[in-house]
Formats: C-alpha cells, sequence, structure tokens
C-alpha cells in the first residue's frame, strides 16, 4: 500500500517536472543549456475594417524581418517574437491594446495607423514604462507637442513628406505652376495643404492656388465635389495645372470611380497623392488607375541596397512572388530598428532602449539610417512613384517609375 | 410576452421589507471590488473599470428606454459632452470629483436644451431628431479645433485626491467603481420612487398617465435630463479610463451601444443594463481580437438571444426561476394568472 | 441656367438611389411597422452581388441589369427566408423590443460580407455604355447618372401603380392600416407580411446594385445611406412612397446645391433639413398620424 502510494507520488513527481521542464524554456532565467527565453515584440494595427491592408501587410513585413533576424541567431542570442494586437482604427481600442500586451509582459511596441490611435496610446505607453517605435502614423504632434523618449518613428513625419513634394514636383514638373487640392475638412487635410502651399511658394516663384476641394469624412456621394472642382478649371488645366490629392481609403476610390464619366484624372497635368497604400486603390481599380504620382516612404523598386534586395526576395518568397509595399517595409524597418537598439543598449529593458533611440543608426531599406537625438525621427527619404493602368496585364496596373528625394533639411 | 397591463411587472427586482436580499445585494458587489483591486492585472483592471462606466451609461439610457419608453439616438451626446469637459479641465489640476460633477452638469444642461426642443412629438420622431442633434454635435466637435478636431483631447489623467494617486489603475478602478455605484443607487431610487413609477406607467400608455393626472411632458423631461445627467457623469468616468476624449465618443453608433446593451441584459429590469455591459464589453473584446468577421459572431448572439428569450436575458432567466424555482420571494405586485 | 443644371441634375440622381433604398425601408415600415435596421446590410448585399455576378467586369448595360436583377433576387429571396425564420416570432413585440432583432441581422449581413469577400475593397466598374458623360445644353453630365434618375421614375411608378391599382395593392394597403381586420377578412396577412419583406429588400438590393458602381465595395457599405435613408423616411411619412421621393429629392437637390454654394453648412444640411421638417411637421410630408405611437 504504502510502495503503491510512494510509486504513484514518484511517477507523478516525474511526470510534473517532466512538464514544468517541457514549459520551462518560456519561464525567465532558463536553465543551463536551454535557450534564452525569446524577446517579444508587440505590433498593434489594423487587422480588421476596410483598412486592414495597413496592418496585414504590415505584419507580413515584420514577419519576414523577424525571420531573417531569427535565421541569423536572434538578437543577444535570443530569438525574437513577434506578438500582435488589432488597432480597430479606435482610439480606445489601441489603448486597450496597450495594456493587454503589457500585462503578457510585451514592452516594444510597434505599428499604428492612425495617428488618432498612435496619440492615445503614447501617454499610456509613457506610464506603463513601455516603448512605441510608429510604422505609419505620421502625425507632426507625435514629435512635437506630444513627443515622449519612449517614441521613435520610422514612418516620415507629415511635415517631412509635405516638402518633398513641392521639391519633387517643382524639378519635375517645372511649368506646371497651379496646384489645386482635394482633401479631407479635417485638422490633418488642412495642415498638409498649408505645408505643401508653404514650401511651393519658396521653390515657386509663379505658384498660385487653384481651387480647394474639402470633403467631410461622412460624404458619400463625392459628385457635387468633383463637379464644384471641375467648374472651377479652366479649360486648358489638362497641361497646366496639376492637383494634390490628400484623401485615404475609400474616398480616394469614390472620386476616381465617380469622376471617371467627366474625364477627372484627364483635367490635371499631374496628380499628386501622399501617402501609402496606392497599390491597394490600384488593385482595386485596376484598370481604371489614374495616371498618378504617388509620394510615400518606400517604392520597392527604388532601392538597389543589400538590405532591401533582401527584403523583397525573401519577403516575395513568403508572400506568393508579391512584392512588398510601404506598409510592409515600415514595419519591416521598425524590427530592425529595435534589433539595433536592443543590441546597442545590451537589453530588452524598455528603459534602456529608450536611452539609445537619440542617434541610433542601422542598416535600412534605404541604406543607412539615422534616428535623430530631437525627436527620435528616422531620416528616410520621400519616394515618388509613378502609377498608371497597365491594361494588358493581369493585374492591371503598373509603377512604371520612382524618383526618391532626401530631404534637404531635417524638420 | 410583452407586459400589459395585467400580467407581472418584471421591472423591479425586490420590495421593500426584504432586507436580508438587499443586504447580500449591496455586499457581492462591494466584495467584487476589494477583490479585482487586489488581484487584478492591468488588463483585469482595465476591462472592469471600462464595464463600470458602461454600466453607468447604459443604466441612465435604459431609464429612458426601458423604464419611460424613450427610444434616444443621441445619449452619446451627453456622453460625450461630459467626457470632453473633464477633458478640457484636466491639464488644469482640477479635483476629479469636482472635474465629474461639471461633466455631469453640462451633460443635464445640454439634455436640458435639446429635450425641450425634442419632447414633444411622437417616439420616431423623437428618436430621429435626438440622432440628429447628436451628430450635429459630433460633426462639430470634428472641427473644432479649440477641443483637438478629429484627434480629440488626448493624455487624460486625473489629478490626485487629498495625496492619493487616482489615475494609478487600482485606485482608479476603486474610484470609478464608488461613482458608478452611487450614480446607481441615484438610479435605483429614482426607479422606486413614485416618479419612477409614474415614468414606468406613461410608458405602458402615455394617454392613460395623462388622463390620470400625471404631467407627463414634465416627467419625460426630467427623466431625459436626469438621463443626460447620469450619462455625462459616465462620459467623464470613460475620458479617465481611456485617457481620451474623442469624437467618437459622440457618434451615433455610441448611442447604439447602450440600448443594445439593456435589450441584451433585459430592459425591463433595473439590473438588465448591468449584465448585458458585461457580458457585451466581454464579447466584443475577445472576439474583435480573434477574427476580422468578429461582427458577425456577435450578431448571430444577439439573434440567438432575441429568439430565446425577447425580453433579455433576465427575462429568460426570470422565467426559468419563475417555472422551476420553489420558494422565491414575490416578484412585482401580481402573479401571472 | 448651366450653372444650376448639374446641381440638379446630380442631386437629383442621387436623391433617386437615396429613393429606391428609402421606399423599400418605409414600405416594410409602414406595413409591418417594423424598423428594419437590416435594410443597410441588404443594400450593402445587392452591392457586392452585382459585383461577383459581373465577376468585377465593365459590362454592357443588358448583361449588368442582369446581374444587379440577380442580386436583388436573391436578396429578397434571403429577406423572405429572414422575415419567415427570424422576424415572424417577433411581430407581437413593440418597436423597440424588435430593435435587437433586426439589428442582430444588420451585424450577421455585414459580418458574412467580410466572411465571404474579406476584407480587401472591391470595386465594379460603370456599364459599359454608361461610362461617360453626354452634352446637355453645354453641360457635361454623366450618363448614368440620367440613367439613375430614370430608374428612380420607373420604381415609383411602378409602386405607385401595384400598390394603388391592383387587388394586390389593395391587399397591402389594408394589411397596412389594420392587420387584425384584414386577417378577420380572410387576407392572408403572413403571406402579405413575407411579401411586402421581400419587396422591400430586393429594393435595397437594387439600391445596393446600381450604387455598386459608384462606390468602393468594403463592409462598411452597410452603414452608407442608413442615416439618410431613415431621414428619408420620416421626413416623406412613414408608410409613404410618394412622401419617400418627395423627400430624397429635397435632401438630394438640397446637399447638392449646398456643396456647390456654401460647403461648410453641407455637414449639417441632412440634419437642418430632418429638424425642420420633423418639427414642424412631425408626421413627415404625407404620412398619417395613424401610424404614429405617442
Amino acid at each position: 500500500m504504502r510502495a503503491g502510494i510512494l510509486r504513484a507520488l514518484g511517477a507523478l513527481l516525474a511526470g510534473t517536472s517532466l512538464a514544468v521542464a517541457a514549459c520551462g524554456g518560456a519561464s525567465s532565467g532558463g536553465q543551463g543549456g536551454k535557450a534564452a527565453p525569446p524577446i517579444k515584440l508587440g505590433m498593434i494595427d489594423t487587422l480588421s475594417g476596410p483598412v486592414a491592408a495597413v496592418g496585414t501587410d504590415g505584419e507580413k513585413g515584420a514577419r519576414v524581418a523577424v525571420d531573417e533576424i531569427n535565421k541569423a541567431g536572434g538578437v543577444l542570442g535570443r530569438k525574437l517574437q513577434l506578438v500582435t494586437e488589432d488597432e480597430q482604427l479606435s482610439p480606445t481600442a489601441s489603448v486597450k491594446a496597450v495594456r493587454d500586451l503589457n500585462s503578457q509582459g510585451v514592452n516594444l511596441l510597434f505599428g499604428f495607423t492612425s495617428s488618432a490611435d498612435a496619440l492615445a496610446a503614447v501617454p499610456v505607453v509613457k506610464e506603463l514604462g513601455m516603448t512605441l517605435v510608429a510604422a505609419h502614423a505620421s502625425a507632426t504632434e507625435l514629435r512635437t507637442t506630444q513627443f515622449v523618449p519612449n517614441f521613435a518613428a520610422v514612418a516620415d513625419s507629415d511635415a517631412q513628406s509635405q516638402s518633398a513634394a513641392p521639391e519633387f514636383l517643382h524639378q519635375r514638373f517645372p511649368d506646371v505652376h497651379t496646384w489645386n487640392v482635394f482633401s479631407y475638412d479635417y485638422l490633418t487635410g488642412h495642415q498638409g495643404w498649408n505645408n505643401f502651399t508653404a514650401q511651393m511658394r519658396i521653390l515657386d516663384s509663379q505658384f498660385r492656388v487653384g481651387k480647394e476641394v474639402f470633403i467631410p469624412q461622412s460624404a458619400t456621394d463625392l459628385t457635387p465635389y468633383i463637379t464644384s472642382m471641375l467648374s472651377a478649371l479652366p479649360a486648358g488645366s489638362g497641361t497646366t495645372q496639376g492637383v494634390y490629392v490628400f484623401l485615404y481609403g475609400a474616398a480616394e476610390v469614390n472620386l476616381f470611380k465617380q469622376g471617371a464619366p467627366y474625364g477627372l484624372a484627364n483635367r490635371f497635368k499631374v496628380i499628386l497623392t501622399q501617402g501609402g497604400g496606392y497599390e491597394a486603390l490600384a488593385n482595386t481599380l485596376k484598370a481604371n488607375t489614374p495616371s498618378s504620382w504617388v509620394g510615400y516612404d518606400y517604392s520597392y523598386k527604388a532601392f538597389n541596397t543589400a538590405r532591401n534586395r533582401q527584403f523583397v526576395k525573401d519577403f516575395e518568397a513568403a508572400n506568393q512572388g508579391t512584392p512588398p509595399d510601404a506598409w510592409a517595409e515600415q514595419s519591416y524597418e521598425s524590427v530592425y530598428l529595435y534589433e539595433a537598439a536592443i543590441e546597442k543598449a545590451r537589453s530588452d529593458d524598455p528603459a534602456k532602449v529608450m536611452g539609445v533611440f537619440g542617434g541610433l543608426t542601422f542598416e535600412g531599406t534605404q541604406g543607412k539610417v539615422t534616428i535623430q537625438k530631437k525627436d527620435h525621427q528616422a531620416l528616410v527619404p520621400q519616394t515618388f512613384t509613378h502609377f498608371e493602368a497597365d491594361p494588358g496585364s493581369a493585374q492591371g496596373w503598373k509603377e512604371s517609375e520612382t524618383v526618391v528625394i532626401w530631404p534637404s533639411k531635417s524638420s | 410576452m410583452s407586459v400589459g397591463s395585467k400580467g407581472v411587472r418584471s421591472d423591479l427586482v425586490s420590495t421593500p421589507g426584504d432586507r436580508p436580499w438587499l443586504v447580500a445585494l449591496l455586499a457581492i458587489p462591494a466584495a467584487f471590488v476589494v477583490v479585482v483591486a487586489l488581484v487584478g492585472n492591468t488588463s483585469q483592471l482595465y476591462f472592469w473599470t471600462t464595464v463600470a462606466e458602461t454600466v453607468l451609461f447604459a443604466l441612465s439610457v435604459n431609464l429612458l428606454f426601458g423604464q419611460t419608453g424613450m427610444l434616444s439616438f443621441g445619449q452619446a451626446a451627453y456622453f460625450g459632452i461630459g467626457a470632453y469637459t473633464v477633458g478640457l479641465l484636466a491639464s488644469r489640476q482640477v479635483n476629479p470629483l469636482a472635474m465629474l460633477a461639471l461633466g455631469s452638469l453640462t451633460g443635464g444642461l445640454a439634455a436640458a436644451l435639446i429635450g425641450a426642443v425634442t419632447l414633444r412629438t411622437t417616439a420616431l420622431v423623437f428618436a430621429m431628431l435626438t440622432l440628429a442633434f447628436g451628430q450635429a454635435l459630433y460633426s462639430i466637435t470634428f472641427h473644432l479645433q479649440a477641443v483637438g478636431g478629429e484627434n480629440g483631447i488626448v493624455g487624460i489623467v486625473p489629478a490626485g485626491i487629498g495625496g492619493i494617486d487616482v489615475g494609478q489603475p487600482r485606485v482608479l478602478w476603486v474610484f470609478t467603481a464608488i461613482v458608478v455605484s452611487i450614480g446607481s443607487c441615484i438610479l435605483w431610487m429614482v426607479s422606486r420612487s413614485p416618479f419612477g413609477r409614474a415614468l414606468r406607467m406613461i410608458r405602458d400608455d402615455a394617454t392613460r398617465a395623462e388622463m390620470l393626472g400625471i404631467p407627463v411632458f414634465r416627467y419625460r423631461l426630467a427623466a431625459f435630463v436626469l438621463s443626460g445627467a447620469m450619462a455625462g457623469l459616465a462620459g467623464g468616468l470613460y475620458a479617465f479610463v481611456q485617457g481620451v476624449a474623442s469624437p467618437d465618443s459622440l457618434f451615433w453608433t455610441t448611442s447604439g451601444e447602450p440600448v443594445i446593451i439593456s435589450l441584451l441584459g433585459g430592459a425591463r429590469f433595473f439590473y438588465g443594463p448591468v449584465l448585458g455591459s458585461v457580458i457585451y464589453v466581454a464579447a466584443t473584446d475577445t472576439l474583435s481580437q480573434m477574427t476580422p468577421a468578429w461582427i458577425f459572431w456577435i450578431g448571430l448572439g444577439f439573434l440567438i438571444v432575441v429568439l430565446l428569450s425577447p425580453d433579455g436575458i433576465l427575462g429568460g432567466v426570470r422565467r426559468l426561476w419563475l417555472r422551476y424555482g420553489t420558494h422565491i420571494p414575490e416578484v412585482g405586485r401580481r402573479r401571472t394568472p | 441656367m448651366t450653372a444650376v443644371l448639374l446641381p440638379v441634375v446630380n442631386g437629383v440622381a442621387f436623391a433617386m438611389l437615396l429613393f429606391i433604398v428609402a421606399s423599400g425601408l418605409t414600405l416594410i415600415f409602414g406595413v409591418m411597422r417594423v424598423v428594419n435596421f437590416a435594410h443597410g446590410g441588404f443594400f450593402a448585399l445587392g452591392a457586392f452581388l452585382t459585383f461577383t455576378l459581373a465577376a468585377g467586369s465593365r459590362l454592357p448595360m443588358a448583361e449588368f441589369a442582369l446581374a444587379a436583377v440577380g442580386a436583388s433576387l436573391i436578396c429578397a429571396a434571403l429577406g423572405m427566408v429572414i422575415e419567415v425564420v427570424v422576424f415572424r416570432r417577433i411581430y407581437h413585440l413593440s418597436h423597440t423590443d424588435s430593435l435587437l432583432a433586426t439589428y442582430a441581422a444588420l451585424l450577421i449581413l455585414q459580418g458574412s460580407l467580410i466572411l465571404i469577400w474579406g476584407n480587401r475593397p472591391r470595386s465594379q466598374p460603370l456599364p459599359a455604355d454608361f461610362g461617360h458623360a453626354v452634352t446637355l445644353m453645354g453641360v457635361q453630365v454623366a450618363s448614368y447618372n440620367l440613367l439613375l434618375i430614370a430608374l428612380g421614375l420607373l420604381v415609383a411608378v411602378f409602386l405607385w401603380a401595384v400598390l394603388i391599382h391592383t387587388p394586390m395593392g389593395r391587399m397591402v394597403r389594408a394589411v397596412a392600416s389594420d392587420r387584425t381586420m384584414s386577417a378577420a377578412l380572410g387576407i392572408n396577412v403572413d403571406l402579405v407580411f413575407t411579401g411586402m419583406f421581400g419587396l422591400g429588400v430586393f429594393l435595397a438590393g437594387m439600391g445596393g446594385a446600381l450604387a455598386s458602381p459608384l462606390f468602393q465595395l468594403d463592409s462598411t457599405l452597410a452603414s452608407t445611406l442608413v442615416l439618410e435613408s431613415f431621414a428619408v423616411v420620416l421626413v416623406g411619412g412613414v408608410g409613404s412612397v410618394l412622401g419617400a421621393l418627395i423627400a430624397a429629392l429635397l435632401l438630394g437637390l438640397l446637399n447638392s446645391f449646398l456643396v456647390a454654394f456654401d460647403p461648410v453648412l453641407a455637414d449639417f444640411s441632412l440634419y437642418i433639413a430632418m429638424a425642420v421638417v420633423l418639427l414642424l411637421r412631425p408626421t413627415g410630408l404625407l404620412g398619417s398620424a395613424a401610424m404614429e405611437s405617442r
């Protein structure tokens, strides 16, 4: 009887220790011979809803980076592990995601589609002693009035991108002096247009503001706004004027769909859109994609660095030959930023990691990337890519040319 | 079955004199608050604090909806006003209780203004007008740079009270739970009072109530103002919990949620919105992280509830209790025939 | 004259789209006393189904029409199934209690869009013969908008003809005005209800089909015309198809002109119009007091 109990206890003890040993790898301070625990990176991005492309493409890019780094031995001898949460394009869901990750011991965050969500998250990140690398969100406030040392940005700030666009346009289309605008009727939209016009005025003495059409975000029928623009344009605008389109998502698609019968796209010599995700618009409109120049941080054809070649190759291999878009690249870059920061700080403790953000340099897809000391902004160039319809091809559109503009001054 | 002039009034759970039940009703939540405060991690504290302010908002809406029979699609207006009031004062280190009181006051005032205009109409028109006013306020707030435009006000942290840091998650939870309890007590006492009974009479048959001498318009307005004030209070708490006051909080879908929550839990029960809040917040939180098509499953869940128990979960629970329970406290005034 | 032509044509075109959707809503409301919160879901479903039936390609008008009708019929069939299986159990409830059921149906429909079509937005091109603008009195007008105006009028005439001049229509109006009496007179109320819900949802789906070349197709399409269609139903008077037509025209033209001449006010125009009409005439322009509850 006693022997039986002892044997049972022994078996229980053996079984338990086996189970503990099996799970033991996950606990902190692993035993000798066992691998050190992975370093967890938390991605908060939009994984559902109409702009889910941002988060899902971002996740793909991040995973490529994590796999590359792990294959090369990891960071500080530890593997990287990605944990994801859905931002849901809601400030409250974002704040909740930050707290959820904190509870799981994940304190190195990146991502954020929406500036409003990032702005809501930053105070909580600071309160909980975490770090946040903005991959997509670009509001200038994140680097100025709402700046905290826990924050760093891989994405170009609005101010940077909006001053690069006039530089490119004036260089490339020196005979276009009048610019019109379609933008959402909100603070970011007005600020963006003001930055654009201010810089244009400096570069081009003949610059004139054409028709300004600001569209409320709730508007579904855009025809009145389209006709408002069309009636203000002179007859020859198709060869002399340009338009700055500062919309995103459904409104941009709807603008071109509802404008198609009027030949809206042809009433301008140049259409400039600022912002990522144009591939999604092109995939939606296919052969009806208007000929436009898209300014954003990245285009896969823009850079011939070793890092970018590796990125495109690994991404295409993991995604059935589809090349990466800017969303994927920004998340990829965020992971590499963390790799460099953790290496330099010799630790994954957020307090130490944020201490090395300022002045950090690492190999990005664009070449050597430096993080500015004063606002932890990555100094990356703007790419301007020409998108146009390609009715013969399967996908219906193509990127025919890319120009890279490095910032002439930091903002 | 819908409740008409005959049949059991299922709106109140206990009758005067049932002290032991009352004590139990109060002790359980109190113990719960303490347990969560001591044991909960950041996520759990955040979850329950969110549930608490949702409960208060839902109770305030159900005062109008379940008790007075008024469907308003614009309660988010007062909720949002409360949130923004707190948000605007947050940087000035004002006492959090004072901020909440002001949020409640502004919510109530706004409700008085809008109520005066919209309450003299039919039920459907009232619903539509409250929606219109709510949306108009949303539009204004979205464009007003002074209150942060589309980003709203961020980084809202409650100031301390007498040296205690109210912003600390555990303290904030206890603080929120206390404020919500006080608000719920007020609403409970209102529902138990003659005024509350009059509201329910108005819900069941407004013409008859008028003929019985109840000043229908004035009582409805009073309920509307009280509801707005409580919504403003809930909005203020929301601002503390989320740290953000954004235009989203004024959108008509924010007005719809407490109505759905009340229906889910049981609109004719005082505790319906309480149960509904817990289920709704838990369901949306977990499901939204599980699949991009999560609204499908939420919808399916609601449908099942409606088909099985049209008067909400508590309605179904009560029916089961009546059928299978033996010695139960008298529920309401009359028994089913 | 020419300065007003474009806002008028475009305002009326949008109004017609709105009318087609709202007419379905007002019929369901008026006959069955049900606030169909799921209406927007059927609108979106109609659009997505059209996209799938048309394979997202630029079709000749005849084939596009087939795809649109097919999509609307599927919506109607689905709607009738939902009516029999779900809604029949909730008719004894008041307006407010049936809210949860129709709202649940909306969520299910919206979720189905994501389950079936995924998250990436789609786009359906305009039909081949209607992709361009025609010159009317020296002004360029999108021909698709002219088509929308014609179709809207057709729907209005059809509904008027059926409801006023056919025995079936009389039956429907009888049920709308007094359900119990009609049943007592031997009218199969259940059948009328199912049929009317099917018709209402068919109209929602048709609206979606016609809207599919104008909007990006994503799950938020379900809430796209919701506020506007409810506004039209209430401003026009619950249950009145003619009222819905007039209200839709009012709102469409008002929005169109405000955007052209005072864009800042345009954002509020819907709410202003609604508030003014409803406060002055709570039963709506052509509604009857019998439909309201105090």
